[in-house]
């Protein structure tokens, strides 16, 4: 009997392996369809995956071109201010010294003065320039006589404060872009950069918990995931945290901070089968959609390969931290304000749990799998948030933030089970001025 | 299309797994990483193709072709199978409830484990290895028959 079936085993084998059919032209028609109508939903989930990308990319680069022109702005205004100046303080200057036909005395360069404020130095100009000399660490201007080639000599006689309202000190010559070189601008303009940051960027901080709604995206060939997908509920889930911003100009700031992530999914009930665990021994195998644990029951003795149990509804969570970096634009001047913003987290997982009660037809017991095998330590996904805030009082205002968190990385190790979560939530936080 | 022809209960359903199959095989042809023959891996992409068909009917009808006991004599005769068309091995298998042709499909033709096959089904091994008896037994005999006369009965549903 055994040597027939192995004989019509083969006999089966060897037509599937020769057995050739062609399908109807009918066939290649609806599978040109289906394909372009896959490319068409592709593109556009390619799209809508893309779009995170270029609106974080596209809020960066605006940002970071604001942040220049800003910059530069600043810096043009020094400038103009310097130059008109310079230009109303040299004219009064050259006034005051046609009226008073005053030399002043100078000596190489230094400028030396009583302690009425008269200048007494020996020598004397035929030019002078009054310029700004600009207190990089303070904002602060002052001002500030430079001499340059003195011509004849003579002195001051009269008043230099009543007829020269400024006030005055010795400045290295030349101090300001004499040469009108590119170096100096851009030294005093990362300077300039340098002192707004250290005195521009307002800090604040945000405790706040977002009630979240998770699920996630499967991409993968094995036929199991339909059953994984049908079979799963997500459940509220929540983020709790402290983001930390820094405002570095009126309307833009970016935000980074530390959240708590729990994520809830129910399965549903299901049977499970015993298979070869890592360890050698047979276990009962329960898979989800971020890995899979195995179960080794206290109510009976250990499994043989293909046994089987069913199991009740269980409780899947996740647990991360996640660090975001986000890049975020503020709407509107008075007490309420929106302020929308797209960046990246990072996503490090700090635990998992399956809980779950197991039966079979005379006993029942529950079980808690709290390490998931395949599940990736670390992931990354894109974060987008509009945060409605409202200002209390100078140091507090409460906000209301809607989010959005979509992964970028499969949280799961195998390639040919990838799976994305993404998440809805709304959150509440109050901010704090430091 | 041959694959698929043994996993269909027709033509029809032969050609819409092979339409699945085949927009499967370009929605992962990149995870295809040239380890083992396209063929293969092509043949692993209708094979699953099949399965996700299976199991979206999730039918279980009874087989199509039924044993007349009454009309049965033991005899086994290996020679008369090896006699038919490849054709008519196709329509035998295509004949078997959905169950036992998956089973008796993979085992067979595919040299697949009652473990795996348990495990790709979502049914355990004993199910497996009965589905695997009944479909043998009703092709053995169906076979037989074709062979000796009509002891065996067509039922179309």
């Amino acid at each position: 009997m055994s040597a027939h079936l192995h004989d019509m085993d083969e006999i089966f084998k060897s037509a599937y392996q020769r057995f050739r059919d062609d399908p109807t032209s009918e066939v290649w028609k609806k599978i040109n369809a289906a394909l372009d109508k896959k490319d068409a939903v592709a593109k556009k989930k390619r799209t809508f995956k893309r779009k995170p990308v270029f609106l974080f990319v596209l809020l960066l680069m605006t940002g970071l071109i604001l942040y220049e022109t800003m910059i530069v702005q600043t810096g043009a205004r020094i400038f103009k201010k310097t130059a008109i100046t310079t230009n109303i303080e040299s004219k009064n200057r050259r006034e005051a010294s046609s009226e008073l036909k005053k030399t002043m005395k100078i000596g190489h360069g230094k400028v030396f003065y009583d302690q009425g404020g008269n200048a007494i130095n020996k020598g004397s100009f035929s030019e002078n320039r009054l310029s700004q000399n600009v207190d990089l660490n303070k904002g602060v201007e002052k001002f500030a006589t430079f001499f340059t080639q003195p011509t004849a000599p003579g002195s001051i006689t009269g008043d230099i404060k009543t007829n020269y309202p400024l006030s005055y000190e010795k400045i290295p010559a030349p101090f300001l872009f004499p040469d009108n070189s590119v170096q100096s601008r851009n030294n005093l303009t990362s300077t300039i950069r340098a002192g707004n940051k250290n005195s521009r960027i307002a800090w604040t901080y945000t405790p706040f918990l977002s009630y979240e709604w998770a699920q996630y995206r499967i991409d993968s060939d094995l036929p199991a995931v339909n059953s994984i997908k049908q079979g799963s509920e997500h459940e509220p889930s929540f983020s709790t945290g402290v983001l930390l911003s820094g405002q570095f100009t009126e309307k833009w700031m970016f935000q980074s901070g530390i959240l708590y992530s729990n994520t809830t999914i129910d399965i549903a009930p299901q049977k499970i089968y015993a298979v070869q665990s890592p360890g050698g021994d047979y276990a009962y195998k329960y898979i989800t959609s971020a890995g899979y644990g195995y179960i080794r029951p206290g109510f009976t003795t250990a499994p043989a390969l293909g046994d089987s149990l069913l199991t009740s509804e269980a409780e899947h969570t996740l647990r991360h931290i996640t660090i975001p970096l986000a890049i975020k634009y503020k709407i509107g001047r008075g007490k309420f304000s929106i302020i929308p913003g797209a960046g990246i987290a990072a996503n490090f997982l700090t635990g998992t749990k399956v809980e779950t009660e197991i039966k079979n037809s005379t006993d029942k017991e529950t079980v808690i799998i709290t390490r998931l095998t395949g599940t990736k330590n670390l992931s990354w996904s894109l974060t987008a948030d509009a945060e409605m805030r409202y200002q209390l009082n100078n140091k507090m205002s409460v906000n209301l933030r809607p989010t959005f968190r979509y992964a970028i990385s499969s949280i799961t190790r195998n390639d040919d089970f990838q799976t994305f979560p993404y998440a809805f939530g709304i959150g509440l936080g109050m901010t704090f001025k430091f | 299309m041959g694959v698929c022809s043994w996993y269909a209960r027709n033509k029809e359903e032969a050609e819409e797994i092979l339409q699945d199959g085949f927009i499967r095989v370009f929605s992962y042809i990149h995870r295809f990483r040239g380890t083992g023959s396209f063929e293969g891996w092509m043949r692993r992409i209708m094979v699953n193709a099949a399965l996700l068909k299976y199991r979206s009917k999730s039918s279980h009808l009874r087989s199509l072709i039924e044993f007349d006991p009454d009309r049965h004599d033991a005899a086994d005769n290996i020679s008369v199978i090896k006699q038919l068309e490849t054709k008519e091995l196709v329509s035998l298998v295509q004949r078997l409830t959905p169950a036992y042709r998956m089973v008796f499909n993979l085992f067979v033709l595919e040299g697949m484990k009652h473990r795996e096959i348990a495990e790709l089904l979502g049914i355990s091994e004993g199910t497996s290895k009965s589905n695997l008896a009944a479909a043998r037994v009703i092709l053995q005999k169906a076979l037989t028959g074709m062979g000796v006369g009509s002891r065996y009965k067509i039922i179309c549903s």
